[in-house]
Parts: C-alpha cells; structure tokens; sequence
C-alpha cells in the first residue's frame, strides 16, 4: 500500500456493523484518527470545532443529504474552490440522484460493496495531483494481475514459460526502454483513468508462440501470425480485466490492434505513468507496458 | 455426444482463435465445420443452413466481435423457433459474472474462458450436449 493519507476525515454513520467496516478497513488508509460520529447534531459539533478534509458518511439521515444544514457548514464558502470539503457517501446514490447531479465534483458515491482497497483510487484522486495519482495507482496490486495473466496465457496457449523481469516505471516523455518486432496494442479505459497497453515481442518469441498454438512453421511476420499476437493480447486483457474489475476498476472492454516493424518502439498514448515489465523466454523476450492517466 | 458427422459453426473474429477451436474439434473427431468471422456473417449462414435444411447441430461463438457480438448471435438463435434448442457455446477470455449471468439468462449451453485446453475445451462440450438431450 501506498503512505497513509495525512488528512482528517469526519465519519458520520449510523449503523454499527458499517462503522465496523469502516474503522477495519478505511483506518488503515489514513494516518490520523478518523473522528466519527453518529447523527447530525454530534456532527454538526466537531465541524464547529475542527477542519476536516473530507466527510465519509453512511446513514439515512435524510438532514444530513447536501441541501442541508451539515453540508452547509462544511461548505462555508461554497464557490471557492479551495474550501470545498469532499463528501463520499459510501452507498448507491439511486435516492437522490438530482442532489449528486447539483453537487457533482464535491460529493461522490461509492457501492454498496466498496473496500478500503477500492477507495484507494478514489481518494488519490482528492488528494493527488494528476501525475502523483497516476503513480499511486499504479501499484503491486495493478501490476500483479497483467503479470499473472501474461505468464498464464502464454504457457497455457503456447506451451512457453515466461519469467517476469523488475518493473519500472517511467515519465510517458522518457525514452522507451525496450524495443521489439511485433506489437499488441490496447485502448484501456475505466471511469477513472484512461490510456493505453502494449505487448512487444521480439519476432523469434512471436513465431513460436504461433507454431506452438497452431502447429504450423512460419519464417516471417506474416498476417497469420499479426491475427495470432492480437488474440493473444486480446486473451491476457481479458483475464487481467477481470482480476482488476474485481479490485472495484470499471475497465471497459477493448478491441485490440496490431504494429509491426523491426526493432521498433512503443509511443504512449496518453500523458502520465507508464508501467513497464520485461518477460525473458528460451525464444525471446516480450515486454508489457502501460500508460495511465487519471482521468 | 457430438461425433463426426455434427454439422459444426465456429464464430470468432481472430482467425487463430477459429483455428485452436477446429483443431480442438478435429481432436474429438467433428470435422463438419463452417467458419464465419463476425456474428453479423455467422447470422446468413444460421439461416442458410436452416433454409437448405440441414441446420447446425452446435455452434460455438467468440463473445466480443466488432459488428455482432457472441451473445447477440444468441439471442437470435434463440428467438428462431427451429434452432432454438442447437447447443450454443459462448467463449469469453473475461468471465466477468455479470457476463456470465447475461449469457445464462440468454440461453446459453454452456461458456469457455479463454484460454482454454482440450480437456475443459471437451468437458464443455460434453455438459452442453447433455444438456440439451435431457431436454429433447
């Protein structure tokens, strides 16, 4: 995990074992004591007393809701930017979508199913800027599903063994570190961040991984094997997408495409972090990267 | 179960991914096999087939192709009086449960994650035919 947030957070919630969860899992996330309380007046209280920087709340107070006289107070000038306090209401917002829609960018929801993990990214977001978020969300728990599913899909269909090199992580301005013959290229979007994928594989490592699946020699980079490498890419999205969407991401599904050039390289798409990790074979290496920029 | 003579349509936009599952068919004998890259051109050939009147007895679909996509193809499969009991297998490199729940809910026979190997590849199909000659 990432350093814990150095800011203070109000808790405004009503039901017991939802306080449980959130003194388990959202504590942790914060280096300061979460300041809870349980209805409005005790509320209204410690906001007399303390700036907090954002306000989690949990309840069916209904005084409580954003058009009303808490939201106000920790809204004391509401229109200046730089006093607004954020809100996450840590529940669907299907009740009173016309308040979300008014208070769009100060007040934010999450689902019923939420854990601390899946308000990390949430909260970079608040507290982040845009690179520094970019780069938090890029941690051990990003990477390890691409990494999973790159070695996984590559065994399984072509019968090849991968060994994971040291990621790194560089600017999207820095030059590239790896080069290769062919590439499998991704769009990946979420409700939070956007950017792109890429596989690149040195041409040797490309042409077994073809004969492998489809029994069949080939010498060159031709149009069967470009098919062959977009599937593939097409296969280990698909299984990374999954152990992501199960962390909370929302990634959408995306067509892949193909590039192709000796030695070439891979420009990001987007401005922000890009993720790199080398895969050494016995037929060559493969290099997987990813740009992200929140969004 | 399904043997050589099974007239066999194999959908999938990626020509290596149509080649695995020919080769995984061949290794269980089905060798009748029409191959269509998109749901949008596996449709005609469904309704060809019917009109010729020998119909597929198994189609197995990609999910997500650009113009029609897998579940798509299904629910028009369905919805024809004549087909709508032919085995129909989705495959799905994202298995998602909401995926997963759709795809029942539109009568699917059965669904592989890719990647896949021979063995879960002829278990599927063995649960799909069962299947469907319990509901004969």
């Amino acid at each position: 995990m990432s350093e814990p947030f150095q800011k203070s957070c109000l808790v405004i919630c009503d039901v017991p074992e939802v306080l449980n969860r959130i003194q388990e899992e959202i504590q942790p996330l914060f280096a300061k004591k979460l300041i809870l309380a349980n209805n409005g007046k005790d509320a209204t209280k410690k906001t007399e007393i303390q700036r907090f920087d954002l306000v989690l709340l949990h309840t069916k107070e209904r005084s409580l809701l954003p058009d009303q006289s808490l939201f106000r107070v920790t809204q004391p000038k509401l229109g200046q930017e730089q006093t607004k306090v954020p809100w996450i209401i840590l529940s669907s917002p299907a009740e009173s979508p016309d308040i979300y829609a008014k208070f769009q960018g100060i007040i934010r929801s999450v689902d019923e199913g939420w854990t601390g993990q899946s308000l990390i990214p949430l909260l970079n977001n608040l507290f982040l800027d845009k690179r520094a978020a970019s780069k938090a969300l890029v941690d051990v728990n990003f990477i390890n599903p691409f990494i999973s599913a790159l070695v996984e899909v590559i065994l399984s269909m072509a019968e090849v063994s991968l060994k994971a090199g040291k990621p790194s992580m560089r600017k999207h301005t820095d030059p590239p570190t790896t080069r290769g013959d062919i590439s499998g290229i991704l769009s990946i979007q979420s409700d939070r961040f956007e950017g792109s994928i890429a596989l690149t594989f040195q041409k040797q490592l490309a042409l077994k991984i073809y004969s492998s699946m489809l029994a069949e020699e080939k010498e060159t980079i031709d149009d069967d094997v470009k098919d062959c490498i977009m599937e593939i890419t097409n296969i280990f999205f698909g299984n990374a997408k999954r152990e992501l969407n199960k962390q909370g991401h929302s990634i959408q599904p995306s067509i892949p495409s193909v590039i192709t050039g000796e030695n070439h390289e891979v420009r990001p798409s987007v401005e922000g972090v890009v993720l790199s990790v080398p895969f050494g074979s016995d037929y060559g290496l493969v290099n997987f990267e990813c740009v992200i920029s929140v969004k | 179960m399904f043997d050589a003579s099974t007239k066999t349509l194999v959908v999938d936009d990626f020509k290596t991914m149509r080649g695995l599952v020919k080769k995984a068919l061949d290794k269980i004998g089905i060798k009748n096999i029409t191959e269509a890259d998109d749901g949008a051109t596996a449709w005609p050939e469904v309704q060809k087939a019917l009109a010729e009147g020998a119909p597929f007895q198994l189609i197995i679909s990609d999910w997500n192709m650009p113009q029609m996509k897998g579940i798509d193809l299904l629910k028009k499969v369905r919805e024809l009086e004549a087909v709508k009991n032919t085995p129909f297998i989705l495959l799905t490199a994202e298995a998602e449960q909401s995926n997963i729940v759709t795809a029942v809910q539109a009568g699917v026979s059965n669904y592989i994650i890719k990647p896949f190997n021979q063995n879960t590849f002829q278990d599927k199909l063995a649960q799909a035919y069962k299947k469907h000659a319990g509901a004969k």
